[in-house]
């Protein structure tokens, strides 16, 4: 299974956290796809610990136990 | 000129008297306002190796050019002094109304010099400025300090120290409207060793602008871009600061228990989006903010402003504790005594660990354990370190001094004495070079690195990559000196580019600055900054973090395996500002930015 979790703003489309069932050749966006989540509204992508921007992250492809964590645009400090 | 008032009060409290001196406007225009034109004035008129707190230091409350004129966030203003924490140039910022207030009242700056024979505090009204009897305020927190000294004044601000100040510890804050806090480097107590307790300031004035019409343009769309974007339009303004729990958590470089880890399994506890759902009452935003990530939060015991990300770490993960609730006590208690949560926070995880090794045996806990994970202690000795009480005593000077007393400074997390932030440089190579060599110390809002590097603002760049970083990083040092020195909050520069800033400057100030002269000016400031501390003794070798983020793989999580590689990035990061190997500015780009 693949856990996606959810941060801020984008938890209105399934809350903090939901698995994710893994098929073979998975990539990124058939996920945020198929949870229906607007992709335009991510900013940071995190995959098995490496993040990147959607649009450098969007096509990767997931492994069978991949932990992925969607943010939308943030900042503080 | 247009954007200054044109007036700075000079007031010695050693001979109680006041004068009004006419701003140079060369001066100004040089130096723009705020961080710099205060760093200009105190270097002028010191001697950098004074002892912080005697009477031959000055503190300097200045505003910038855009305070109190319709820009986005423009109410912001600078207390420039030397601190006594760091030993270095001190320039701690602060929000709320009271700087555009002292704009309103006819000045641009005031410059407090000497001490006062007893407790005092200064009121002024327009063109009416008295020293006044403080007794009956000295030992009090800061909100009832401010009650008594607003009665029912309409537009009045009050700037005040709390019991932190007035027993000089080295963390102490300035706090302005409540709970508004030039938090940093300890300037509570240089007020406190003034024998200040609070500046009132009245007034009703306008700032004049250069181009009102144009200016209107410039600010609606300046405004509209901040609207829009998502972290200024709708992160911030949800969920506050500590929306960045999770994202920072989520890299790996949540510093948790001291930076012994950078991943605090209880993260999501503590994070702006239960905030939000546990306590938020509502926003509570500084004078002419549309980004309102400022809270107004209650538990069961407490309420009031805050807690920023900063503190949510702070006394959170750092202490590793999970209970949100003890952290917005712990921080009510910190705006109250007057005292700086990051340094608080920090320095109560530094003993902690201090008492993990077995540093702390023959301490008296009182029945309040420093271990983490207990949420009763930081709530405890928060207390304990604004009144001095106790081993508060002896945690009220900060983490260095503490980890030094007991014979471990290494456990000191801290750059230049100064505790650092919430972010674990390991994982960020170019964060970690701004904290090296940011001259007030450990201090991550001299260039926000964090934005480009976990964020992805202006672009995204790879965290543990040294590349560019040196030249990012100064650049991002050098646009903040600017946007410090006009009066402006750095949050709009997740929105707003150099080019923004150069068009609401020039609007107010009737300049024709460009983007790149923006940038000039913001390195002029962060040399001269520079020179202040090299003047005051500050070591080539204090540029640098603590060993444990230089020689210590992180043990864990996705920053697993890797340390800060400042080696690497300093000579190049030197090169770029024109200074030589020892961090000391040549003597050409000292000529080409007219120093």
């Amino acid at each position: 299974m693949i856990t996606v979790k959810l941060y801020s703003s984008i938890r209105k489309y399934g809350g903090k956290e939901i698995m994710f069932e893994y098929r073979k050749g998975l990539v990124v966006r058939d996920i945020i796809e198929e949870l229906k989540i607007p992709i335009k509204e991510i900013s940071i992508i995190i995959l098995n610990h490496y993040d990147n921007t959607t649009d450098k992250m969007i096509d990767r492809e997931v492994k069978e136990s991949s932990l992925i964590h969607l943010f939308p645009p943030m900042a503080g400090g | 000129m247009f954007g200054y008032m044109g007036k700075l009060l000079r007031i010695n409290l050693t001979d109680s008297t006041v004068k009004v001196e006419d701003l140079d406007f060369e001066l100004a225009k040089k130096y723009v306002g705020g961080r710099g034109l205060g760093t200009k004035i105190l270097f002028d008129e010191i001697d950098p190796k004074i002892d912080a707190l005697s009477p031959e230091n000055k503190i300097i409350f200045i505003n910038g050019p855009l305070s109190g004129t319709p820009t986005p966030t423009g109410g912001r203003y600078m207390v420039v002094t030397k601190s006594p924490l760091s030993g270095t140039i001190a320039s701690s910022n602060s929000g709320g109304t009271w700087g555009a207030r002292l704009k309103y009242a006819g000045y641009d700056g005031v410059i407090v010099e000497g001490k006062a024979v007893s407790p005092v505090y200064i009121d002024i009204n327009e063109d009416l400025v008295e020293i006044k009897d403080a007794s009956h305020l000295w030992g009090k927190m800061v909100s009832e300090t401010t009650d008594i000294l607003v009665e029912n004044k309409k537009k009045t601000n009050v700037l005040a120290i709390g019991p932190g100040g007035e027993r000089l510890s080295k963390m102490a804050a300035i706090m302005n409207d409540k709970d508004r806090a030039a938090g940093r480097s300890g300037v509570g107590a240089v007020m406190g060793s003034k024998n200040l307790k609070a500046i009132v300031v009245s007034g009703n004035l306008k700032v004049s602008l250069f181009d009102d019409k144009q200016l209107k343009v410039t600010v609606k769309e300046s405004n509209l871009k901040i609207k829009e974007n998502p972290v200024t339009g709708e992160g911030l303004p949800t969920y506050g600061t500590a929306v960045l729990v999770n994202a920072i958590n989520a890299n790996g470089i949540f510093p948790t228990n001291n930076f012994q880890e950078g991943v605090f399994k209880d993260a999501e506890d503590i994070s702006g989006e239960t905030l939000a759902e546990k306590y938020l009452v509502r926003k509570d935003p500084c004078h002419r903010c549309l980004i309102g990530c400022g809270r107004y939060t209650k538990t069961d015991k407490v309420e009031g402003g805050g807690p920023e990300y900063e503190t949510v770490w702070a006394f959170g993960a750092d202490c590793g504790v999970k209970e949100l609730d003890k952290i917005i006590e712990a921080n009510y208690w910190c705006n109250q005594l007057g005292i700086d949560t990051i340094s608080v926070g920090a320095t109560i995880a530094a003993a902690m660990e201090l008492n993990q090794v077995g540093a702390l045996n023959d301490v008296d806990f009182e029945g309040v354990d420093l271990t983490f994970g207990n949420a009763e202690a930081i709530v405890y000795w928060t207390k304990k370190i604004g009144l001095r009480e106790g081993f508060g005593d002896k945690m009220a000077d900060g983490s260095y001094r503490l980890c030094e007393m007991y014979g471990r400074p290494e456990l000191s997390m801290t750059v230049k004495k100064l505790e650092l932030p919430a972010y674990d440089p390991r994982g960020v190579q170019g964060h970690g070079l701004n904290y090296a060599t940011s001259n007030r110390g450990g201090c991550h809002v001299r260039g926000y690195m964090i934005a480009p590097e976990i964020v992805g603002l202006p672009e995204k760049l790879d965290r543990l990559s040294l590349e560019n970083k040196p030249l990012w990083t100064k650049i991002f040092q050098d646009l903040t000196a600017f946007i410090d020195s006009i009066g402006l909050c750095l949050f709009t520069s997740f929105a707003l580019g150099a080019d923004d800033y150069a068009e609401l400057y020039n609007g107010v100030v009737g300049t024709n600055w460009t983007g790149e002269e923006i940038l000039k000016a913001g390195e002029r400031i962060y040399t001269l900054e520079k020179q202040f501390n090299i003047a005051a003794g500050i070591l080539p070798e204090e540029d640098t973090l603590p060993a444990r983020l230089l020689y210590e793989p992180m043990p864990s999580g996705p920053t697993k395996g890797h340390v800060h590689h400042l080696d690497k990035l300093l000579p190049e990061y030197y090169e770029l500002r024109g200074w030589d190997n020892k961090g000391v500015p040549t003597k050409e780009r000292l000529k080409d930015l007219g120093l």
